[in-house]
């Protein structure tokens, strides 16, 4: 069955980009495009996955990552920050929130695949 | 013969005016309307004889003979406006009477002639088509038709010249 | 699929428009001292997703250039660069580089030179903004020598070189090669860049996930999965530390993994495999025999462990939660006026940054079918208005469906509106080149930018409103030493504002500066043959002289405007918009330029008037009221020349008949006329006579230039219920063009 990922990123290219080359992987994609829409699209999707930016208007990645995992229904749910930033801070930031990966963007898609079967079950 | 298009065929709509026959592409030719008076147009030159409406689209009506540096046609009752689309923009062509569709070769094309045109360049060519069994029998040897370079007779084009 | 990829850069290209107009804002009012978090992380964000989308779609030179631009702004907000009136002089400069990336790699043309700009960044970062901050007195030296050092380390992006200790290395590979959509070839070519010698013994991999490796929803079969897939199979689980079920706490973890893995596989492969597992877990790799390994090739680092054929340790470290990375200390002590700048508080005032809201994409080309739709929707509702008997049309129905069909009407054209805005955006750094070529200071007041007007329009105001510009400050404003001689304050100012009045949109471009030299001009147009030497001509002429066509002083003052076209192209672009261009000037004091335009392009409400049986549309906004002259109050004040008695006022009238040399009955009475009062911008309250008024309706636009060419005093053209085609009067148009009589003797050019 295909894995449903929700993505959230305030770029509307970024998110086309990732659904493109995440579907042609088999992967079925919704999309959210800031922390507060993410959140909303959590609950009604259920994503497998949830793919997210951290530098967003309005709610962040690093606070939809907690209020992600506030949820009881979403402890489980595996966490990917796709995020251009790199720092070692960020990335513990990310962590702390609950994120179960971080990948660099730009992505590869093959690799950006590999990355989420190693966290999506 | 209605669809093959081989690489020099192509057809042309053959119409009379001032009592020669000229042909325009038919990939040009967007319609043929009856003759309706179109609503005059204030400050342009005399062969524009105003604008009409065709499916919403506010065209130019031209009388080509006017056009042509000849005496203005008198519309009448097989008079016919060739809607043509030049480079994207459309017009209305006033003539005398449509005559046929005819196929003709590239190769057939035969430089312009002499006539008593103001400028030379809209006349693209001169080719020889056969005429209509049924109609105009006295001339079996066929009727020369003289070709026009629609690019030639953009009123837009024409106004860029005059500007 | 490329189709599809070019669609979503196109995107990415509009995005950075966005972001760049975003970044300017934002910039724009921190050089207005506005340093609050909120502004900062605005400029931050915008030139963050500009960069991140650079380099999903491979754009090497804009990635690297906004990286490090990135940088500094991160800096500045986190406060430890102070947004300091030196920094933020740079980063606006920086943007303009910026702006040229975008251009460049959108236009697939040569990056630009962004050499210096990027020397300087690297300088700001490594002395914390102090170099560029004349009052901070930083060790010049000093600061030179680490602006050295940092450039010749360039912080290329496109490759993690660092470990990461946290557990999340990074899966990004070489960006050249990216292909978003490909399932190439960056591991492929990993395994022959590093593939070692055969007869290399096959790796044992000892997984013993931490507690936290379960949390944060890990899962850790799944890189026992993946290790599978890359040839691997578990030889052995130590479960020793399995307690009894009672004791099981089910998210701890309990079992170590033994994993025997191919040989063949590149050891960063099996590293990757543990990108996400939590930090404190063990992981160990090595070979079942120690044999020579892969030479590792220096460009890809995603194995740093490579060379070391040693016993592994673990890759992931257990570390507690990261301590701040090794970040540079400040070198010089930052400007102190960082306080707005470091503490991320209430912004300054209440504007916040833009709520964004949420949008979809549509073509335009949809929405001008929809909005043809509605005109045709508009034309039938006439049509069967005209159908019916008067007490139908009174029915309650019609006027229902009347005021629907306006509402939609209206709605279609909200939808094509945009504010003006996105026409000024690229003003301000216009003129910041402009003070760099010219050495001119030019202060810029913006106002009204949020007047939206009909997106056609915008589209094509950028060009005269570029060239307006350029003429104000080539041609209008002083150079400092100039000014201050004439008692100006040396630094120029350029007022640009649009309003809306009416059904028009008026955007002036005003300047402070000298004002048009009119003998100049004067002597130009003679030389030109545009007037004759004796002409005699009122001060307003001569201003408008400077549009007529082939007129340009620029090439004798410098190479600014002088780029081939004039302000006649100014006008022809503004008169194919149905508008036009109005000039007033006083020596010394200053110029304006006013483009008064059309808020739609669409749609009008309309009078119907017959002229020779004709009918055509006057703009109702125009009209004022309608008079039927009493016998004797129409009075010919010159042979050409007619004016009306109104309330005791005379104003004058425009018989359109002959105005349009329209071939129609006998000259008649004024008093079998009516005369139609309408209000111009340019001339006041003037009468225009016509036969009679037929109704009054809304009418759709069709433009005359859409087939043929604009014609003076004429606004375009409508379809009227019966079919038939009703010409729109160009008030303005008809009252600025003097009588035809007397047009010979206007200006050549300018009437035509």
């Amino acid at each position: 069955m295909s894995k449903l990922i929700l993505t959230v990123d305030d770029s509307a290219s970024m998110r086309m980009l990732l659904k493109a080359s995440l579907t042609a992987q088999g992967f079925t994609i919704e999309s959210a495009n800031d922390g507060v829409h993410g959140l909303e699209r959590m609950h009604e999707v259920k994503p497998d996955l949830l793919i997210t930016d951290i530098n967003m208007p309005k709610m962040d990645g690093f606070e939809l990552i907690e209020a992600v995992r506030a949820v009881p229904e979403f402890r489980g749910t595996p966490i990917l920050v796709l995020s251009t930033e790199f720092s070692d801070d960020k990335k513990a930031r990310a962590r702390n929130a609950g994120a179960t990966g971080w990948i660099t963007k730009p992505f590869d898609a093959t690799k950006l695949g590999t990355a989420i079967r190693r966290v999506c079950p | 013969m209605t669809t093959t298009t081989d690489s020099g065929e192509r057809k042309i709509v053959t119409f009379s005016l001032s009592e020669k026959t000229f042909g325009i592409d038919m990939r040009a030719l967007i319609e043929i309307r009856e003759w309706e008076e179109p609503t005059p147009l204030p400050r342009v030159p005399s062969y524009i004889k105003g604008v009409a409406n065709l499916r919403g689209t506010v065209i130019p009506i031209v009388g080509l003979a006017e056009r042509l540096g000849w005496e203005p046609s008198v519309p009448h009752a097989r008079s016919c406006i060739l809607v043509v689309s030049i480079g994207g923009k459309q017009a209305g062509f006033l003539v005398d009477e449509v005559a046929d569709i005819v196929p003709i070769n590239d190769s057939d094309i035969k430089p312009a002639p002499e006539i008593e045109v103001d400028e030379k360049n809209v006349i693209a060519g001169l080719v020889q088509v056969a005429a209509r069994a049924q109609e105009n029998q006295e001339e079996q040897a066929g009727t020369m038709v003289l070709l026009l370079d629609l690019e030639a007779l953009s009123v837009t084009r024409q106004m860029e010249l005059t500007a | 699929m490329s189709d599809e990829l070019d669609e979503i850069q196109a995107i990415f290209f509009e995005e950075c428009v966005e972001g760049l107009a975003a970044a300017e804002a934002g910039l724009s009012a921190m050089a207005d001292g506005d340093t609050s978090a909120e502004t900062i992380a605005s400029v931050f964000r915008a030139v963050h997703s500009i960069k991140g989308g650079s380099g999903a779609f491979g754009h090497a030179a804009l990635l690297a250039f906004s990286h490090r631009f990135e940088n500094v702004l991160d800096e500045v907000r986190a406060g430890r660069i102070a947004a300091s009136t030196g920094v933020v002089k740079e980063l606006l400069n920086a943007f303009d580089i910026l702006s040229d990336h975008v251009t460049a790699a959108q236009e697939q043309s040569a990056p630009p030179s962004d050499d210096a700009m990027l020397a300087k960044l690297d300088e700001i970062l490594a002395t914390m903004g102090a170099s560029v901050d004349g009052g901070a007195a930083p060790a010049p030296a000093q600061a030179a020598t680490q602006a050295v050092a940092a450039t010749e380390s360039p912080a290329a992006p496109a490759v993690q070189t660092e470990e990461d200790e946290f557990g999340f290395t990074p899966v990004t590979a070489v960006i050249e090669d990216l292909d978003p959509f490909g399932f190439e070839p960056i591991a492929v070519s990993l395994d022959d860049l590093d593939a070692p010698v055969e007869s290399n013994g096959d790796w044992t991999v000892r997984f013993g996930p931490s507690r936290d490796a379960l949390a944060n929803g890990g899962e850790p079969i799944l890189i026992i999965r993946e290790l599978e897939r890359l040839g691997g199979r578990v030889v052995r689980v130590d479960s020793s530390a399995l307690p009894s079920l009672r004791e099981v706490d089910p998210e701890e973890s309990y079992f170590v993994w033994y994993i025997s893995v191919p040989g063949s596989i590149d050891k960063s492969e099996i590293n990757e495999c543990f990108d996400f597992v939590a930090p404190d877990s063990v992981v160990e790799i090595e070979r079942a025999e120690q044999v020579v390994s892969g030479v590792p090739d220096p460009d890809l680092d995603l194995d740093a462990q490579a060379p070391e054929p040693q016993p592994e340790i673990p890759v992931v470290k257990a570390i507690e939660p990261p301590v701040a990375p090794a970040s540079q200390p400040p070198l010089t002590l930052v400007e102190s006026k960082p306080a707005a700048a470091v503490a991320p508080s209430a912004p300054k005032g209440e504007k916040g940054p833009e709520q964004a809201s949420q949008t979809i994409r549509v073509e335009l080309t949809k929405l001008d079918q929809l909005l043809n739709l509605v005109g045709e929707l508009v034309i039938r509702g006439s049509i069967l208005a005209d159908r019916l008997s008067p007490a139908d049309q009174e029915r309650v129905e019609l006027p229902q469906l009347s005021r629907l069909t306006r509402q939609i009407q209206d709605s279609v054209m909200s939808l094509r509106a945009q504010p003006i805005k996105q026409a000024f955006s690229r003003v301000p750094r216009m003129l910041r080149e402009l003070s760099s070529e010219t050495g001119k200071q030019v202060n810029l007041e913006v106002e009204g930018e949020s007047t939206e007007v009909d997106k056609s329009v915008i589209e094509k105001i950028g060009d005269p409103l570029t060239h307006m510009i350029r003429n104000a400050v080539d041609h209008g404003i002083e150079k400092p030493d100039e000014r201050v001689a004439r008692g100006k304050p040396p630094c120029g100012s350029l007022r640009l504002s649009a309003e809306q009045k009416g059904a028009r949109i008026l955007v002036r471009v005003r300047d402070d500066g000298r004002g048009i030299d009119r003998e100049r001009v004067r002597a130009k147009a003679v030389e030109k043959g545009i007037i004759a030497a004796d002409a005699v001509l009122a001060d307003e002429e001569i201003d408008q002289l400077i549009c007529a066509p082939g007129f340009s002083t620029a090439e004798t003052i410098s190479n600014i405007s002088g780029r081939g076209v004039g302000m006649d192209v100014v006008r022809s672009n503004v008169e194919a918009l149905g508008g036009r261009v109005e000039i007033q000037s006083v020596p010394g004091e200053g110029t304006t330029f006013t483009m008064i335009l059309p808020l739609t392009l669409a749609i009008l409400d309309g009078m119907v008037v017959r002229l020779a049986n004709q009918r055509f549309v006057l703009p109702l906004a125009s009209v004022v009221e309608s008079v039927r002259p009493e016998p004797g109050q129409v009075k010919a004040v010159s042979p050409t020349n007619e004016v009306i008695e109104l309330r005791g006022n005379y104003l004058p009238v425009r018989r359109l008949t002959e105005f349009f040399g329209l071939q129609g009955v006998e000259p008649y009475e004024p008093e079998e006329s009516l005369v139609i009062v309408v209000e111009s911008d340019s001339a006041g309250l003037i009468g225009l006579m016509v036969d009679t008024i037929d109704d009054r309706r809304e009418v759709v636009i069709k433009s005359l230039d859409q087939n043929l060419h604009p014609i003076r005093g004429l606004g375009g053209a409508t379809i009227l219920g019966d079919g038939s085609i009703a010409l729109i009067l160009d008030v303005e148009a008809l009252v600025a063009s003097p009588p035809p009589s007397t047009s010979k003797h206007s200006l050549k050019g300018l009437a035509a």
